[in-house]
């Protein structure tokens, strides 16, 4: 698909164009897109409707209240308006997972992109170090490097970083052993155009697509990640909204107020689904064997 | 091997030199005397290369240093939760086979109908479930609602009923206590543990089990629009000898590379699930070692992740070796 794209903008919107398209012809995917965008927007204006002191208002009487008209999801166990805390818990996960993607995918896609051009040992000793990455259970070299680095919510930002750059630089180095052996790559290298610029201006972006492919199906299951190690008592604060932590909370009243664990817990759910369905179309979409 | 080595990198990395390994040993009343003698036994003035070649000479000797929270040194302390975690997992990996295999192929067959939707939507909510919150829900159902209803319910923790394995002990065999539990003959144990296998099992395996089906939905998918599928079509053979002979073992192949790596994701999964049905297995015992600043444990736990994994890899490379017979090492 990136074959045949010359570096200048104007094919490449026409690409973009008909990526759109396509994304819009599959209701499911569309449905995806949709409720990602309704996700994003929620966690950008939901602390601008919700004040975000009713995080921290705690109101004893009214607490463990189940779902009513004037608490649509009922009440936790400080009294909060379950409704309006996971609005505000949004921002937290959403923001923090995008952060993380984003982070990933950078760094990923620099390592993936000069070990790949430069090849030799450099290339052969960065795959090692992927490899040793890779061969530690996400989750479980999360929480090692979080115990680590110690409690806190950047600190299990970090930690989750760390863990999830080798995946992209992996892919993309694959796509660039292919890509600098094209004669257009020889072609700039001729006319004196430094490696630097050969890689960051014309190779990355003809090779980044699979990457960020993989970057949207990632979105999910980082959510679940951080969201998981957040249950367990890293990262957020007991006050902080965050979707992990009110399932902690709500834990122990688990059969007392069900409606504590189980609506955050769908809330995950959701943006978690929304995501991966929009990465699987955008994939469907990018990828031009299942475009017939 | 290489790999290997790389992970104790790692687990040096974090355990020595990003914490102070000295706190492990120190109390509020430790003299100055004491600790310079804690120092120059543990060599922690010595550089890091000499430092790290002690550390993995240690490992390789079964020393994984001592753990805080358990009172004991992590490896015998691990190793007897070891058991537990693959108990866990294997029955979580039975379910993802037994869940995923089937659905895949109902949904390749059927493409585009409405089982296949049904079976992506489902795949694609399991891929999007946290799994500690499908433990508490399970939980919440099959335990609490069943019990009210006065159903027949599940036990929503622990591996046994303590007071029933008091009257009927299992007599330790391979630690796998299900299994032990049949080889001795003691039926009633048998049927208690695998009641409380069931729902933990099924909370971790939910969420490989939508990877599975996906990868075998696409690779069948895949198959079938091979030429040799056409051939033993047009050779008039029953549609069932087509798809179980000729397209499900090429199938196959991708879907247990996936298995493989789906290893990675129940080991993973293992802390929340084990934590949230108070399963005495490594993974909780790794989740409490947290809150206790109990470095070593964790890095323990870490190398046995690794370990498992790599095992894993290696045994999906070998049964490449029997579906594809064109695969040779």
């Amino acid at each position: 698909m990136t074959s045949e794209r010359p570096s200048s903008w104007s094919p490449a919107i026409a690409e973009l164009k008909f990526a759109g398209h396509l994304l819009v012809q599959n209701k499911v995917v569309l449905a995806g897109t949709l409720i990602a965008a309704a996700v994003i927007i929620t966690a950008i204006v939901g602390p601008v409707i919700i004040s975000p002191d009713v995080a921290t208002s705690i109101n004893l009487p009214i607490r463990l209240m189940p779902p009513s008209s004037q608490h649509w999801l009922g009440t936790d166990d400080y009294g909060r308006d379950l409704f309006e805390v996971i609005i505000l818990s949004t921002r937290l996960d959403v923001s923090a997972s995008l952060t993380i993607v984003g982070v990933d995918l950078v760094i990923g896609v620099l390592v993936g992109a000069f070990s790949g051009f430069i090849g030799g040992k450099i290339d052969e000793g960065m795959m090692r170090v992927t490899d040793i990455f890779l061969s530690i259970p996400g989750l479980v070299l999360a929480l090692a490097v979080a115990a680590a680095l110690g409690r806190g919510l950047n600190n299990l930002i970090l930690a989750i970083i760390i863990v999830g750059w080798p995946g992209y630089a992996r892919i993309l180095r694959g796509q660039v052993l292919a890509e600098k052996e094209r004669l257009y790559v020889d072609a700039l290298r001729a006319l004196g155009i430094g490696r630097l610029r050969v890689i960051i201006r014309h190779i990355i972006p003809n090779t980044i697509y699979p990457v960020l492919v993989q970057a949207t199906l990632d979105l999910g299951g980082v959510i679940l990640t951080f969201a998981g190690l957040s249950f367990l008592g890293f990262g957020a604060t007991a006050l902080t909204p965050e979707l992990g932590r009110l399932i902690t909370a709500g834990q122990s009243y688990i059969f007392q107020a069900p409606w504590l664990v189980a609506f955050p817990g769908i809330a995950i759910l959701i943006i978690s689904l929304a995501f991966n369905l929009m990465g699987d179309g955008i994939r469907d979409v990018l990828d031009p064997r299942l475009r017939r | 091997m290489f790999v290997l080595l790389g992970v104790t990198i790692i687990s040096f990395f974090l355990s020595q030199v990003l914490l102070d390994p000295l706190v492990l040993y120190m109390t509020e009343r430790t003299t100055p005397d004491q600790i310079a003698a804690i120092v120059a036994h543990y060599h922690l003035n010595d550089p890091w290369p000499i430092r790290y070649a002690i550390y993995v000479g240690n490992l390789l000797q079964g020393d994984w240093g001592y753990s805080r929270s358990l009172s004991q040194p992590v490896l015998p302390g691990l190793a007897a939760r070891f058991p537990a975690t693959m108990e866990l997992t294997v029955a979580a990996i039975i379910w993802t086979l037994v869940g995923g295999i089937p659905f895949g192929i109902i949904s390749a067959l059927r493409n585009n109908k409405l089982p296949d939707h049904v079976t992506r939507l489902v795949a694609l909510t399991g891929v999007s479930t946290p799994v500690f919150w499908l433990g508490l829900v399970l939980q919440l159902v099959f335990f609490y609602y069943f019990h009210l209803l006065g159903l027949p319910y599940l036990p929503s923790n622990g591996r046994y009923e303590a007071t029933l394995a008091l009257e009927y002990p299992v007599v330790q065999v391979t630690g796998l206590m299900v299994l032990d539990s049949i080889i001795t003959g003691n039926f009633i144990m048998t049927q208690d543990l695998i009641a409380h296998l069931i729902l933990p099992s099924f909370a971790l395996g939910f969420i490989s089990m939508g990877v599975i089906m996906r990868i075998m939905r696409s690779s069948m998918l895949e198959v079938l629009r091979q030429d040799y599928i056409i051939l033993a079509r047009s050779k008039g053979l029953p549609e069932r000898v087509v798809i179980y002979r000729h397209a499900l073992k090429n199938a196959m192949i991708p879907t247990v590379t996936v298995a493989g790596l789906a290893v990675a994701a129940l080991l993973g999964g293992a802390p929340l699930t084990e934590t949230v049905f108070a399963w005495p297995g490594m993974g909780r015992l790794a989740v409490n070692a947290i809150g206790r600043n109990d470095a070593p444990l964790i890095m323990g736990f870490t190398l046995i992740a690794a370990l498992v994994l790599v095992s894993a890899n290696l045994i999906v490379d070998i049964l490449y070796a029997y579906l594809d017979p064109r695969i040779k090492y």
